[in-house]
């Protein structure tokens, strides 16, 4: 690991991508505490499924689509989710974790270069164990997580999965260039 | 020759350990493997410490095949793994993002070929006696008894259907239950003894498709590995985790374990791989 100095294109790119999940990470915050307090919850539903429709055609723009977005992808359980302002978040606490994660990890990319090699099985492994165990153990009915769990191993995973994107970003980038040097 | 060192040794070859007498002279020793007669050299080093003879050796094992392996010819199998890697990424995302339409389709596609579904439930009360005698009801049709509690009806549409369950004594309960072809939905209730309102039960789904965007960016980590040629168990590893990004009607694990398998079949060709070419 070392510290990123100058400015290059794929530091731009990391960039571009670190704004994108960051805005992304903040709506889902926001949108709970632009709409009236105490109007969204019980969005239990199924992933995959469209189960709020009404409620999401309620609500402004752009907050539908943030909710409609968290309806798609996740089972937005509310025993499960987070809420601000009385209202319940678009995601579970642990696609919340996920999302913020990514946004970090990438973040973290910005001023670190990683070299990919097989050191970072371990750092994969490491962001998989806690969510594996702790998912499994729940759908085989060993226990049954709290959010402080859930919020946890999704930031690790998300953490470590956005660190995995700035290394895709800057492996894809190199590889380009050395194509580049061996063409000319 | 007087042999006063002694020593255990591995032959590098068989891997075989075993006790082997030197002498204390600096010089190069050969040294025959007992089980696969391998010859390779062990140096020896003496040197007087402290007023006293301390002897150490090196082994030396026969030239390595990671250094005089002759470079294979490449093959096209990594460059298929990148091609069907991508793929793995592009569908894990479509499936989270279009995922909707993915259920519901791929229900009614099912449907209009003309499959059905079947449900299996099992019924107990608190105390985990079964239950007998319990109506269950779909739509206007009623689940037939099994015995030993279980109740089944064949040939129910496909899609999210909602039963209700009943019984004298028992708070009844409404279940949503996801039916799908070839697999049976199952589900084992519990009934609780009073008259209260209508229990809903929703389906309760096995996780978010988070996740599978998760692990579609391991299939590109695995991808990376595979276009430098390097890092062989990144790319078996990303490759692996690709597996569970699943995709519409698997697709993505199929391809996934296609590229796991071409990757392992090539590992060869990676710079580091087990047989690599870098020492």
């Amino acid at each position: 690991m070392e510290r990123r100095e100058k400015l290059s294109k794929n530091t731009i790119v990391i960039f571009i991508l670190f704004l994108v999940f960051l805005i992304w990470a903040l709506l889902q915050f926001i949108a709970p505490l632009a709409l009236p307090s105490g109007s969204i919850d019980k969005l239990d539903g199924i992933t995959g499924f469209i189960d709020n429709q009404e409620k999401i055609d309620d609500m402004p723009a752009p907050w539908n689509s943030i909710y409609g977005c968290g309806d798609r992808l996740c089972h937005e359980r509310a025993d499960r989710s987070f809420f601000i302002n009385e209202n319940q978040m678009p995601f579970c606490s642990r696609c919340t974790a996920i999302w913020v994660g990514l946004a970090v990890g990438i973040g973290f990319m910005l001023f670190y270069k990683i070299k990919l090699n097989e050191k970072f099985i371990f750092l994969i492994v490491l962001g998989l164990i806690p969510i594996g165990i702790d998912g499994l153990f729940q759908l085989f009915g060993f226990w049954e997580s709290n959010n402080f769990t859930r919020v946890v191993t999704g930031l690790l995973i998300g953490v470590i999965c956005g660190i995995a994107i700035g290394i895709i970003v800057d492996e894809v980038n190199e590889i380009m260039l050395s194509r580049k040097t061996k063409s000319s | 020759m007087k042999h006063n060192l002694k020593g255990r040794t591995t032959c590098p070859k068989c891997k075989k350990e075993f006790i082997l007498n030197l002498s204390d002279e600096n010089k190069t020793h050969k040294a025959t493997c007992p089980e696969c007669k391998n010859e390779f050299s062990i140096k020896v080093k003496c040197e007087n410490k402290d007023g006293t003879k301390q002897c150490s050796w090196e082994e030396h094992g026969e030239p390595r095949k990671t250094i005089l392996s002759s470079i294979k010819p490449r093959s096209n199998r990594p460059l298929i793994a990148i091609v069907l890697l991508i793929c793995v990424f592009s569908i894990g995302l479509s499936t989270a993002v279009f995922s909707n339409v993915f259920v519901q389709t791929t229900c009614d596609t099912f449907s209009v070929m003309g499959f059905k579904g079947n449900i299996n439930i099992y019924v107990v009360n608190q105390s985990d006696i079964i239950l007998e005698n319990v109506n269950i009801i779909l739509s206007d049709k009623t689940f037939e008894s099994k015995g030993n509690g279980t109740y089944s009806l064949e040939n129910v549409t496909l899609g999210l259907q909602t039963i209700q369950v009943t019984k004298e004594g028992y708070k009844p309960q409404e279940i949503e239950l996801l039916v799908t072809p070839f697999v049976s939905s199952e589900k084992n209730i519990k009934m609780e003894q009073g008259t209260t309102e209508n229990e809903i039960i929703k389906f309760n789904t096995l996780g978010c498709l988070s996740i599978i965007i998760i692990f579609s960016i391991f299939a590109l980590l695995a991808m990376i590995a595979c276009i430098k040629r390097q890092h062989f168990d990144l790319a078996v590893v990303g490759s692996f985790l690709a597996i569970f990004s699943i995709g519409f009607f698997f697709i993505g694990s199929i391809i996934s374990i296609i590229a796991f398998i071409l990757i392992f079949y090539s590992r060869d060709e990676f710079e580091n791989g087990k047989k690599g070419k870098t020492f």
